[in-house]
């Protein structure tokens, strides 16, 4: 399932190419320790590499040239491998947090914090509190915002294209401070995705801001959104309505690439999901803009894997 | 032998779909579903819920308000139009239900008051800025358009009639942020509608101050819980309740070659300027009802003057006033009018539309077009610019392949059309009904699949 999300997340991208050169740094997330050696494959519009394209060096660095939008994977034997997909050029340089193998175990601690916003349905988007800097009361209601807001514009973006629902549940702020670990989290709650961002200030006030919405299960399909706006826009914590729609179209063909494996992996074909799976998809190739042909050909792949669990 | 006779007969006597003098007619049928339970004196009725208002500053209650006076005053003109603030189902809470389900929610809210439409949203006031956020969910009966063709042969062919179901596959919306202020939402000319006191405090209980006759107008400053802030003599304030208001256009768009501005409200008013090219966005200072004619009050040259309502387009406090007005105007048959509303909407300043929201615009004035009697080459611009917003959705195709009807060579461009709608539409059985409507109509068989 992440592979075939990968490549269709990396379609929805659909902006127009952007030629960058990237210096990117692997590093292991919770020691920071950096990692050489490790194999750097990359995917864009042009280009599907089967072999890596590039090594970190002995500094954990490597440098690509590529257009965006783009998939990046690191793979190094003692990590778990970091995948990407990139909408627009990030800071550089590009630090690549792999998770080490034998830290994939959650403490009793977390798994005690976890537990008790764990989904039963998997139909939950978390957020970790932003870290922006902001005094601490405007902090609070910037983070509320951003998950009503969220909510609000995620679900109902879905509502126009399937029957799909899913919440936003805004974790506090103690689980958030805990740095990277948050990576970890995502199976535990049982997510469909993690949002989380940062801000800087910017010398004429305007506040950037880089949010980051990774799709679960796995460590696949992370996009990464770079907003900029006026600080006075902050208390609306908008966002972008491009960003909104973005991860709207990602949570959707997240929930139905799901509903499509789970058809399948039974002793029998569960065709009525597929048949809902087959009908939304439609519906979202239907309002899709000019652009999307590399997006369509993917959903089309799709929809002829369903029609052959249909059976027509 | 005799077969081939026959077969040629049969030729020379099949009617050709398209011959000069033909007329075509088109219409909704009689028994479209107009939605669920519909009370009979209002056909077309929307619902406007109270906005939800995370910052619970109250803004939310006031957006519906606002929304509410100015969807009336678009569609004042229009018997059997009509909209109301939405309430919820008994034992329910209004904010609730929207605030958990969303388009769902609002659908159920506009079917329990026998509405074809709810509109709702959400909306922030921070200091003087306020956002608003808002979303149109249709009844799932507006979808449905059955069109009925008659085609009055002029060669002495027989008649064709049929009735072909299009359907429209969205009914729900999701529009582009407004960013704006209190100012310049509710610092405006309010047109009193009926007698109404004015009160010393925004309730009913408060003191009677004054009162304001149908016709007068009054300067609103704010809005907020359902009464005007309105400025009387000498510097003193009072409030009016919004029922009784009418509220103008804020502005009205103007690009005439020969207008005439006058400095009454009257076709027999001197004017400032007369047979003049006029080109702009004015503010609307008043509206006023006057010899059977809407006037205008504007600022032209630093003097207030008056234009003919009808001379200029005009532009509400958000596009989604305009995206309803235009259906208002699609489904009472005000065809002409319901392009114009779209055209308003689409073009509305600033406004960064979906590109789902603007194909269905131009759908819905292609439509439009159709039942105005306009020619199947201005049907087509609003066509092909649908497309190029969804370039994988069939149903402009299925309205062109309509506005071939009739047409002189339809019969060609028809099956042009159809090899398109069969690469788009996934439902072959779908497609496979609609070529034999098609069929049935036009009295010939088809080909393109």
């Amino acid at each position: 399932m992440n592979r075939l999300l990968n490549l269709v997340l990396g379609s929805l991208l659909a902006l127009p190419a952007l030629s960058i050169e990237l210096t990117g740094k692997a590093v292991h997330h919770l020691s920071g320790e950096i990692i050489s050696n490790a194999d750097v494959y990359l995917t864009s519009e042009n280009l599907t590499s089967s072999s890596p394209v590039t090594r970190t060096n002995a500094a954990g660095e490597f440098t690509i040239t590529t257009d965006t939008p783009f998939e990046l994977r690191i793979v190094h034997n003692d990590y778990e491998e970091f995948t990407l997909v990139a909408l627009s050029q990030p800071d550089q340089p590009w630090v690549c947090e792999l998770i080490g193998k034998d830290d994939i175990q959650l403490t009793a601690e977390e798994k005690s914090l976890l537990r008790s916003h764990k989904s039963p349905n998997g139909d939950a988007l978390f957020i970790f509190p932003y870290r922006l800097n902001l005094p601490d009361s405007d902090l609070a209601g910037f983070n509320d915002l951003i998950a009503f807001n969220l909510d609000m514009a995620i679900n109902t973006h879905l509502q126009t294209i399937s029957d799909h629902e899913i919440y936003v549940e805004l974790l506090p702020a103690d689980l958030a401070n805990r740095g990277n670990r948050t990576e970890l989290y995502g199976k535990e709650l049982n997510a469909l995705a993690l949002i989380s961002g940062i801000g800087r200030n910017q010398p004429n006030g305007d506040l950037s801001i880089s949010s980051k919405f990774r799709i679960v299960p796995g460590r696949s399909g992370v996009i990464y959104v770079l907003d900029q706006f006026p600080k006075a826009l902050v208390a609306q914590a908008a966002l972008s309505d491009k960003m909104n729609k973005l991860w709207g179209d990602s949570t959707f063909l997240s929930i139905t690439i799901r509903q499509v494996e789970q058809a399948s992996a039974g002793a029998s074909v569960d065709t009525n999901k597929l048949q809902q799976a087959k009908i939304s998809l439609l519906d979202f190739k239907r309002d899709l803009p000019k652009g999307s042909q590399n997006l369509v050909r993917k959903i089309d792949a799709l929809l002829n894997r369903i029609n052959e669990g249909l059976g027509s | 032998m005799k077969t081939l006779i026959i077969a040629l007969l049969l030729i020379c006597l099949m009617p050709a779909s398209g011959q000069a003098g033909d007329i075509v007619t088109r219409s909704f049928s009689e028994d479209v579903p107009q939605g669920e339970k519909v009370l009979s004196n209002v056909e077309h009725k929307a619902l406007i819920a109270e906005f939800l208002d995370p910052l619970d500053s109250g803004i939310g209650k006031d957006i519906a308000h606002l929304l509410w006076r100015e969807i009336l005053s678009a569609i004042s003109d229009q018997s059997g139009a009509g909209a109301i603030l939405a309430r919820a189902p008994e034992g329910e809470r209004l904010l609730d239900l929207l605030e958990r389900d969303y388009h769902t929610a609002a659908i159920r809210i506009a079917e329990h008051q026998d509405g074809r439409m709810a509109i709702w949203g959400a909306a922030f006031e921070k200091g003087e800025i306020v956002y608003i956020n808002s979303h149109l969910s249709l009844v799932e009966a507006t979808r449905s358009n059955k069109i009925v063709f008659k085609v009055r042969r002029s060669s002495g062919f027989a008649d064709q009639r049929g009735d072909i179901e299009l359907t429209l596959p969205r009914t729900k919306f999701n529009f582009p942020l407004v960013i704006s202020s209190r100012d310049a939402l509710f610092r405006r000319p309010l047109m009193i509608d009926r007698t109404t006191n004015v009160r010393a405090a925004a309730n009913r209980n408060a003191e009677k101050i004054g009162q304001f006759k149908k016709g007068d107008v009054a300067q609103g400053l704010d809005l907020r819980n359902g009464w005007f802030k309105v400025s009387l003599a000498d510097n003193q304030t009072g409030y009016v309740i919004a029922t009784n208001i009418k509220l103008a256009p804020l502005f009205a768009l103007i690009d005439k070659k020969r207008i005439n501005l006058r400095f009454e409200p009257v076709v027999s008013a001197d004017t400032l300027a007369f047979n003049s090219n006029i080109k702009g966005r004015f503010r609307i200072l008043q509206q006023r009802f006057n010899g059977n004619r809407m006037w205008y009050q504007i600022i032209f040259n630093d003097r207030p003057v008056w234009i003919a309502a009808s001379l200029t387009e005009t532009e509400y406090s958000q596009p989604v006033v305009h995206f309803v007005a235009g259906l208002y105007r699609y489904f009472g048959g005000r065809n002409r009018d319901a392009i114009r509303e779209f055209q308003r909407f689409i073009d509305f300043p600033g406004a960064d539309h979906s590109n789902v929201n603007l194909s269905v615009s131009y759908q819905y004035q292609a439509l439009s077009s159709l039942f105005a009697g306009e020619r199947t080459s201005v049907n087509q611009q609003y066509l092909r610019k649908a497309s190029v917003q969804t370039p994988f959705d069939a149903t402009p195709y299925k309205i062109e392949a309509l506005s071939w009807i009739g047409e002189r060579r339809g019969v060609e461009q028809i099956q042009e059309t159809l090899i398109k709608i069969n690469e788009l539409e996934p439902d072959l059985e779908k497609f496979q009904n609609f070529k034999q409507t098609l069929h049935k109509v036009i009295g010939m068989p088809l080909g393109g699949s």
